[in-house]
């Protein structure tokens, strides 16, 4: 197969509507709108015209961690009937497919994009939609209401917010800064408790510049977003992602390997579904050194009643989807 | 550790490919050694000759491509990453969009010589 030439990346918006300002968007066989509180999505199917609504402050936090991730690895439900699966290189948007409602009537809808054509339509429609004063990476208490109403402004500052990448660690000469109130970082209101000194260093003589050390705690203490990583690490096809989490996980996360999680603070409450028809499989509540891995078998979707701290492991190496869908590797990775 | 560290880097002065086995616009992937391990350079001929990088994303250090030789162009001469769509220009190799922005490709030095594309002893720069 020969490298493919340019991707057609044309958006297919309608203009903005004279009532609320708002512009339509069309993929393939589907349609997204927006009015004053709610998204709405339609398809075809069996000769009719399918409709979900979903409100619009949901739809925004959920299209935004899909856009931010990258589609991330799997499946990201925008919630129980609309959502993507990531085929690395094309994206699945699927309406009602792991739903059974909709999948067992034949009136789930699903249509494979290549990247690139998605990927644009999704950052049009969160650039169009998010209202000024609208953080989608916030928690509600801390960016309230401005997502109610007609068409406002934008929000570019925060949905086109850079995430700090780190080559080696914050804090090294070169590498991402570590966060202080001077670089924009402020301590999180739900974290004022969290001490904020450093490690102290005691290198030989020699090694001074071979050593270096943080407070993690006093980094994510400082995160300004929610459910989405502060900072990754990645050594070899190991990936390490510290977030900090408050409110409802704004998507039912369908891994396509297992993922681990680690809760660093407070507690958390994982509602845990079957990825094929989202039945309730499991409810668990992680507190602070709680540790679980999340088979690859499963949606899952978070709930955390204060701001807490929680450390995401994701294995990234190539070819696992393919293990655990051949049935070559089991979706747990351990047997009781 | 620099890609000319790599324990598959190819030596300076090594042919890579032809610069016309690369239509304009578009990229070729050139491997050293085997499986994981494997060195993986990405080729970009622009109308002004062969921009050349390591095929690997600062995000997750993956590939910028899930299938073998299929990358994703995009107007302006850029490419986006098969697995979580960081977007680079393909001049340069900086990160314009995504989840490596602020980072780059690292940069392979290459030289034209009779039709050749040549590997560099040149300095790299990121």
């Amino acid at each position: 197969m020969s490298a493919q030439t340019a991707n057609d990346t044309t958006v297919k918006a309608s203009a903005a509507s004279n009532r609320t300002g708002y512009r339509s968007f069309t993929l393939g066989s589907f349609n997204f709108s927006r009015d004053e509180y709610f998204a709405h999505i339609t398809w075809p199917a069996k000769g009719q015209t399918m409709t979900h609504t979903a409100s619009a402050d949901a739809f925004l936090r959920a299209i935004m961690r899909d856009v931010a991730w990258g589609f991330f690895y799997g499946w990201v439900n925008l919630d129980d009937v609309i959502g993507t699966r990531n085929l690395y290189g094309q994206v699945e948007l699927f309406a009602g497919r792991y739903n059974p409602a909709y999948s067992t009537k034949g009136l789930d809808l699903t249509e494979t994009f290549d990247t690139p054509a998605i990927m644009a339509t999704f950052k049009a429609m969160l650039d169009d939609w998010t209202n000024e004063g609208f953080d989608p990476f916030a928690s509600p208490d801390e960016t309230g209401k401005s997502w109610v109403g007609s068409k406002n402004g934008h929000n570019r500052g925060a949905i086109d917010r850079e995430r700090q990448a780190c080559k080696r660690m914050p804090g090294l000469p070169g590498d991402a800064e570590l966060r202080r109130d001077s670089n924009g970082y402020p301590v999180n209101r739900a974290f004022a408790d969290v001490s904020q000194d450093e490690p102290e260093i005691h290198a030989e003589p020699g090694f001074e510049n071979e050593v270096h050390a943080m407070s993690l705690f006093a980094y994510l203490s400082r995160s300004d977003v929610t459910w989405n990583p502060s900072v990754s690490s990645v050594c070899g096809r190991s990936l390490c992602c510290p977030t900090t989490e408050e409110y409802i996980l704004p998507i039912k996360h369908g891994n396509d390997r297992v993922e681990w999680f680690i809760q660093l603070s407070d507690e958390l409450d994982w509602s845990i579904e079957d990825k094929q028809t989202g039945a309730l499989r499991a409810k668990i509540k992680m507190k602070a050194g709680d540790v679980a891995a999340m088979p690859a078998d499963i949606r899952h979707q978070g709930f955390s009643r204060k701001r807490s701290m929680l450390l995401v492991w994701e294995n990234a190496t190539p070819g696992l989807p393919e293990m655990y869908e051949t049935g070559k590797l089991k979706p747990y990775p351990i047997e009781f | 550790m620099g890609w000319r560290e790599h324990r598959y880097a190819p030596a300076p002065g090594t042919p890579l490919c032809r610069v016309d086995s690369i239509p304009i616009g578009e990229c070729r992937e050139k491997r050293y050694g085997d499986g994981e391990e494997a060195l993986s350079l990405l080729l970009y001929r622009c109308p002004l000759g062969v921009q050349a990088y390591v095929n690997k994303c600062p995000h997750f250090s993956l590939p910028l491509n899930s299938r073998p030789e299929t990358f994703f162009l995009l107007a302006r001469e850029e490419i986006m990453c098969a697995w979580h769509c960081a977007i680079f220009r393909l001049q340069d190799g900086k990160c314009t969009a995504g989840p490596a922005k602020g980072l780059g490709l690292e940069r392979v030095t290459v030289s034209t010589v009779d039709g050749q594309v040549i590997l560099s002893a040149g300095d790299d720069c990121v």
